[in-house]
């Protein structure tokens, strides 16, 4: 027991706040007896040996890397006493380390002492599941070439959401397979987006950089040509209608438009045969299933054209990337996109093949986040030659218009652009001490996250030589202010604007509404909690989840609580644990097995799946210290 | 949240790459991309009363393609046109002007075809549209793609997922048999490829394992060196000369403290790197059914819509030897910017695979290299350095275009090396590549014709192209006078064909093409005699040790033409037929002849074949041949028994119509 409070005070001897909870050990002379690590490489699921994987050793002075042998045995010696990390790559398996006990879960760390043998150490490695099947259209011809992705439930710091995963092509005989899937829950989707633009809009490539990188945006909207098979390039077609010919890209090749010019096409899929994510049928893979017969029958729906013109506060805005985004489904995961363009010179619009439904049309200036764009600088075949230029910033305009589609064409949509929104603010150190010498701040940065978990559309800002930064130009909407880089030891412990916490509530900006005096304050006094797993015999249990959920009124689990600030960690294999960076308040310390999944911000499986929980309250500055039992 | 990160990032890097491809979608839409700034208002696009209409269906079975995209693409229609066909494959093509068109069918899974062609591959045949007149039955056959598909397992039999399987398909180019990559894929998790929509034809398909384990562990432990090296050269220890590059080994003897600690570490890292170099077996590169020696291969022949399963591979670990070797030079310094390359020569008649075998390496500035992971064979080693004269450098620029070498000045002397090896396993040291300064190629330009030939010939090219074997590096461009005297020197020994091209008018003709601009006289090449051949008949060889000089390069300003039209028996126009126009001098047949070529009559019969030289030829319809196959000797051999004889006088436009036997 002494020994395991020794050790514990080593694991907090990195914050300034460790409380006094054993008696320091007698200084002794250092002892230098190399340690050596013995193990294998197995197969989690079989036991079996897996040969030749990488196996990487970090946490001496140097990392080490070396290969297994046929039997799946390695060795590292020479080792000084210390805490390691030990890693294994093989083709055809996930990543595989020392302590982790499910697909993708978490590692633990090996501490050596000085002269140890470990000679058991086993590095279980997992299979990658596969979801497998054929799409074919309305005639059961199969479809080749048509994208197929694979969507995971997840919760993330922003709740559970549906996140593309992986996503590939359909072959010759219309089969797809998604593989290296983690264990879970999956909807399968064949998107389209049906992509259209008119040949004089397109003649704008080169021009601008702004325009050109939204027409490449709409372009590649289907994923682009790349396929595996040369020569294949993607569905799309010709249009010439009334007004214009033009492009028009849909996943898969749709039929001529009928003689009054109506036409009919595909849209996104969902597996079985759904439209929306909300009506499909999730499959549920465990570790290196292969689900085959994953089978889709796309067909084709009666679809309208919607027209219009983008106006900004001077008039026609030409080069606007739009969008027509299923109603709410606009910042998921979720492919949701139904059609898409760029506005012409005199900003106007056509968007094709948009079935019946209740969308939101959203515009934007320019892509954001690009450190360069490809310009084209001649299209004409056969010689193509790309050259890069520098981006612009972020984008500056921004409309969302709603829009309903029946079974006619829709005219004359005026989507009005208006200037994003400005978000400013600066960094607070909140210390005993000096604030962190400037160089230890250089990489100090803040950046914005929609409150969807969608990506901002704004890159992350580094802070300024007098701690401040602004946002311009944001994109409406509600946003999570996060800081990244921070110097060694410092924390964040508080966001707020105007005394109002943040950093749980996001700020909301809008047309017009800017927020100011945003202060994030960084803190080298944590506060956290950290002790101790045990089962009902009082023994350490190692590699348990610990999960810290922000207490609600009511007794027991708050299921209210905003997924961000749901915090976890992986007890050591002494059963230790230590989480830091906990913004004060009462927490709800709950335990379970990390074998079982990975849906620990998920209050029901909390509660399902989860030991009883113990109250800790966290006062600033604090590490409080607590022991559960699993 | 990560993850979407991490897509979304990829998804730029992807975008970024197949920006390049999408030239190749706008070729399949019809070159429906426009040039920029070449603005037009589609609103005026030609528009004509001509149309038509037909039916694409599967070569073979005759059942229709549905959703097949059809182009119809030609000068009179800018940025072409493009439909799908419906569910009964047909396609309506209306409003057309009148023009000469190509009309082409694709489909994924299917091989493009285009109307009129005899089989997959083949050119079509133009459609010549008259105003206001409907076109019917103008049906094309697409042929179903083939399919190469098998499983590739390690040494062990066990699946190898994530390995890279390429497939080249033989093509004739200008008349040399040449490799062509033809599709790709990546191995799934089972170890399964599948490669599909291929022609029919000859391919061979190899494996291209990654070698994850030696190539990370190197990666890796390299990253760290240079990691350690960079962190100490921050805090101001000498990590010595080479602390990047092929021989990283920091210089030990730093100033000790913490930036000791750094290069002692580095240096222990780099005893690993050693160690990892000094594993000497890899899995190689397998060709079908099972070599790791290209010459060894064997062609996969795929019929139409043939599905060959089972092309399987076993990946094999082989000994990998590591060569090392020095340079020297006669003057005893290394020149900067050497490159050495390794060729593989035992591939026999094998054409050479694009991105195979080729291991190319600098050495360090002492002039010793060393190539790793060299698989057993024979191989041709070979070194190149270019001299730059960057005292010239001012001097060459008002000379005007004397200094065409680049960055650094003219390009001087380039120096070669070359040594055979054959390499089996083991290690092979103290290799000597010895530079030679190359050989001078010098002459004159002449000028033949009514036009005035340009005063100042200072602005006129002169190329050299390596043909056979290939060779690093390339050859320095030559320096030639106003008065049309040039030198080209440092020419490595080797084959090469000969190209050049005077400025006319507005701007630098191209080589050995008639410049469009008419206010200026064009001229084009039609004679280059090296030590008392013609060069543009046959290959120049440049010998070791010998100099070229007295080549008399003549330009003229008269160009020939033939033309006609070809009938059937009944009068009809017959534009099945390929005409293939050829030297009645059979030595002048192989390939990259200028005596040969080929072209494919219009829907009215109507051909024309300029840039022929003068002379005696022979003239052929034939009703089927593989592009290129008419610089084949052992083919055109065939035709000279129906053949119509035609000399072409300098300067004329001949006119032969054919009309053929009922």
């Amino acid at each position: 027991m002494i020994r395991l409070a020794a050790v514990m005070l080593v694991s907090l001897g990195a914050s300034h706040a460790a409380p006094a909870t054993a008696p320091r050990p007698q200084q002794a002379p250092p002892d230098l007896r190399p340690a050596v690590v013995i193990g294998r490489v197995i197969d989690a699921a079989s036991g079996g040996a897996v040969r030749r994987a990488i196996v990487r050793l970090e946490g001496g002075s140097q990392p080490v890397t070396r290969v297994a042998d046929e039997r799946g045995r390695f060795y590292f010696r020479g080792l000084p006493a210390g805490h390691y990390s030990i890693t294994a790559m093989r083709d055809g398996y996930f990543d595989g380390a020392f302590g982790r006990v499910r697909a993708g879960g978490d590692a633990l760390d090996l501490p050596l002492s000085p002269g140890e043998w470990r000679t058991d150490v086993e590095i279980p490695m997992f299979r990658p599941a596969t979801i497998a099947g054929v799409v074919g259209d309305e005639a059961s011809e199969p479809l080749t070439g048509v994208p197929v992705e694979a969507l995971r439930r997840e919760f993330t710091e922003d709740g559970e959401t549906w996140l593309s995963v992986t996503r590939t092509q359909t072959n010759d005989l219309g089969a797809y397979r998604l593989t290296g899937l983690l264990p879970g829950e999956y909807v399968v989707v064949v998107p389209s987006v049906q992509a259209s633009m008119p040949l004089a809009t397109l003649e704008e490539v080169g021009r601008t950089g702004a325009t050109t990188a939204n027409i490449m945006a709409v372009f590649f909207m289907n994923g682009g040509p790349g396929s595996s098979t040369v020569g294949h390039p993607m569905p799309g077609m010709l249009f010439d209608d009334d007004e214009a010919n033009g492009v028009m890209i849909g996943a898969a090749a749709t039929p001529p438009a009928s003689p009054d010019g109506t036409r009919v096409g595909y849209p996104t899929h969902f597996y079985p045969a759904s439209d929306s994510v909300e009506s499909a049928v999730p499959i549920a893979l465990a570790s290196g299933e292969a689900r085959h017969g994953v089978n889709v029958i796309l067909t084709p729906q009666p679809t309208a054209r919607v027209t219009g013109r983008v106006e900004g506060p001077d008039g026609p805005v030409p080069g606007m990337l739009l969008r027509l985004i299923r109603h709410g489904a606009a910042d998921s995961g979720v492919p949701a996109t139904v059609a898409a363009t760029v506005s012409a010179p005199d900003g106007s619009f056509a968007l094709v093949g948009v079935p019946a439904g209740a969308y939101v049309l959203h515009a934007r200036s320019a892509v954001v986040g690009l450190a360069s764009v490809t310009r084209i600088r001649s299209m004409a075949p056969p010689a193509v030659a790309a050259e890069t230029q520098p981006l612009l910033g972020p984008a500056r305009l921004f409309a969302e218009t709603p829009l309903a589609v029946f079974d006619r064409d829709v005219d004359d949509v005026i989507v009005t652009m208006t200037s994003g929104a400005t978000l400013a603010g600066r960094v607070e150190f909140d210390g005993p001490g000096d604030a962190p010498p400037a160089e230890q701040r250089a990489g100090l940065h803040v950046r914005l996250r929609r409150s969807t978990g969608a990506t901002a559309d704004v890159p992350p800002l580094g802070v300024g030589p007098d701690d401040t930064f602004e946002f311009t130009g944001v994109r409406p909407g509600r946003y999570i202010v996060e800081a990244g880089g921070l110097p060694a030891g410092w924390f964040v412990s508080s966001v707020t604007q105007f005394g109002r916490d943040v950093l749980e509530n996001p700020v909301d900006l809008g047309v017009g509404a800017d927020a100011f005096e945003v202060i994030v304050t960084l803190t080298d006094r944590p506060a956290g909690i950290a002790g101790t797993v045990y089962d009902s015999m009082r023994r350490a249990q190692p590699g348990a989840r610990v999960v810290a959920v922000p207490a609600g009124r009511a007794a027991g689990l708050d299921a209210d609580a905003a997924p961000h600030t749901v915090r976890s960690v992986r007890a050591s294999v002494y059963g230790l644990f230590t989480l830091l960076g906990l913004a004060p308040g009462a927490y709800d310390v709950v335990v379970l097995d990390d074998r079982a999944d990975d849906r620990w911000r998920d209050a029901r499986t909390l509660s399902e799946t989860g030991s009883r929980p113990v109250r800790v309250t966290v006062a600033a500055g604090q590490v409080s210290p607590v022991s559960v039992l699993k | 949240m990560n993850r979407t990160k991490r897509r979304g990032l990829a998804g730029l890097v992807a975008s970024a790459i197949t920006l390049a491809t999408l030239g190749v979608a706008a070729q399949v839409t019809g070159g429906v991309v426009p040039t920029p700034g070449q603005t037009r208002d589609n609103r005026n696009a030609p528009v004509g009363a001509a149309s038509l209409t037909g039916v694409v269906t599967t070569d073979g079975s005759g059942a229709p393609v549905r959703r097949a995209r059809v182009s119809l693409t030609g000068p009179e229609l800018r940025g072409g046109r493009s439909t799908v066909t419906d569910d009964e494959g047909r396609f309506t093509f209306v409003a057309l002007p009148a023009g000469r068109f190509t009309l082409g069918a694709s489909k994924a899974g299917y091989v493009s075809a285009s109307y009129g062609a005899r089989s997959a591959g083949r050119p079509g045949t133009p459609v010549q549209v008259l105003d206001g007149q409907k076109y019917e039955r103008m049906n094309i056959q697409m042929p179903r793609g083939s399919v190469i598909t098998g499983i590739v397992v390690d040494d062990y039999g066990e699946p190898a997922p994530g390995t890279p399987v390429r497939v080249l398909r033989f093509v004739m180019r200008t008349g040399e048999r040449t490799l062509q990559q033809a599709g790709q894929d990546t191995t799934d998790d089972r170890g399964m490829y599948r490669v599909y929509g291929l022609q029919p034809g000859d391919y061979i398909v190899s494996a291209m394992p990654r070698n994850q384990g030696i190539g990370a562990i190197r990666e890796t432990v390299m990253a760290e060196v240079e990691m350690l090296v960079q962190q100490a050269q921050a805090m101001g220890v000498n990590t010595g000369p080479g602390g990047r590059g092929g021989n990283p080994a920091p210089q030990l003897g730093g100033r000790g403290g913490r930036g000791q600690d750094l290069i002692d570490r580095a240096a222990a890292l780099q005893q690993q790197l050693g160690e990892a170099d000094a594993q000497t077996v890899a899995y190689a590169p397998v060709f079908y059914p099972g070599t790791t020696t290209a010459g060894t291969a064997l062609p996969v022949t795929l019929a139409i819509g043939e599905e060959r399963a089972a092309v399987d591979f076993q990946l094999q670990l082989v000994q990998t030897a590591r060569i090392e070797g020095t340079l020297s030079s006669y003057d005893g310094t290394v020149p900067q910017g050497v490159q050495i390359s390794l060729t593989p020569t035992d591939q026999g008649d094998m054409p050479r695979i694009p991105g195979v075998g080729n291991l190319s390496v600098r050495p360090n500035s002492g002039g010793q290299f060393a190539i790793a992971n060299v698989t057993p064979g024979q191989y041709r080693l070979q070194a190149r350095a270019m001299l730059r004269d960057t005292t010239a450098q001012q001097a060459a620029g008002e000379a005007g275009r004397g200094g065409r070498g680049g960055r650094g000045g003219p390009i001087a002397d380039v120096l070669w090396a070359s040594v055979d090896l054959g390499v089996s396993g083991q290690n092979i040291e103290n290799v000597v590549l010895a530079l030679r300064p190359g050989m001078k190629v010098s002459g004159r330009l002449s000028f033949q014709g009514a036009g005035t030939p340009p005063t100042d010939l200072s602005g006129a090219r002169v190329t050299l192209v390596p043909r056979g074997e290939t060779q690093p590096g390339g050859v320095p461009p030559a320096i030639v006078d106003a008065g049309g005297q040039f030198t080209i020197n440092g020419v490595p020994p080797g084959l090469y064909s000969i190209a050049a091209g005077v400025q006319t008018g507005r701007g630098r003709g191209a080589v050995n093409q008639p410049v469009p601009a008419t206010p200026a006289t064009s001229w084009t090449l039609t004679s280059a005699i090296v030590n008392g051949r013609e060069a543009l008949d046959t290959l120049m060889s440049v010998d070791p040790n010998q100099d070229v000089t007295g080549a008399l390069l003549t330009f003229t300003d008269q160009t020939q033409e033939i033309s006609g039209t070809i009938q059937d028996g009944t009068g009809n126009p017959a534009p099945d037929y390929t005409i293939v126009v050829y030297s009645a001098d059979q030595s002048h047949w192989g390939p990259y002849s200028r005596r040969i070529a080929a072209t494919r009559p219009a829907t009215d019969g109507r051909f024309s074949i300029r840039s022929l030289p003068a002379g005696n030829y022979r003239l052929t319809a034939v009703i089927d041949a593989e592009p290129g196959e008419w610089f084949n000797p052992a083919f055109l051999a065939q035709l000279v028994a129906g053949s119509i004889p035609i000399t072409l006088a300098v300067g004329e436009q001949k006119v032969q119509d054919i009309r053929l036997a009922r």
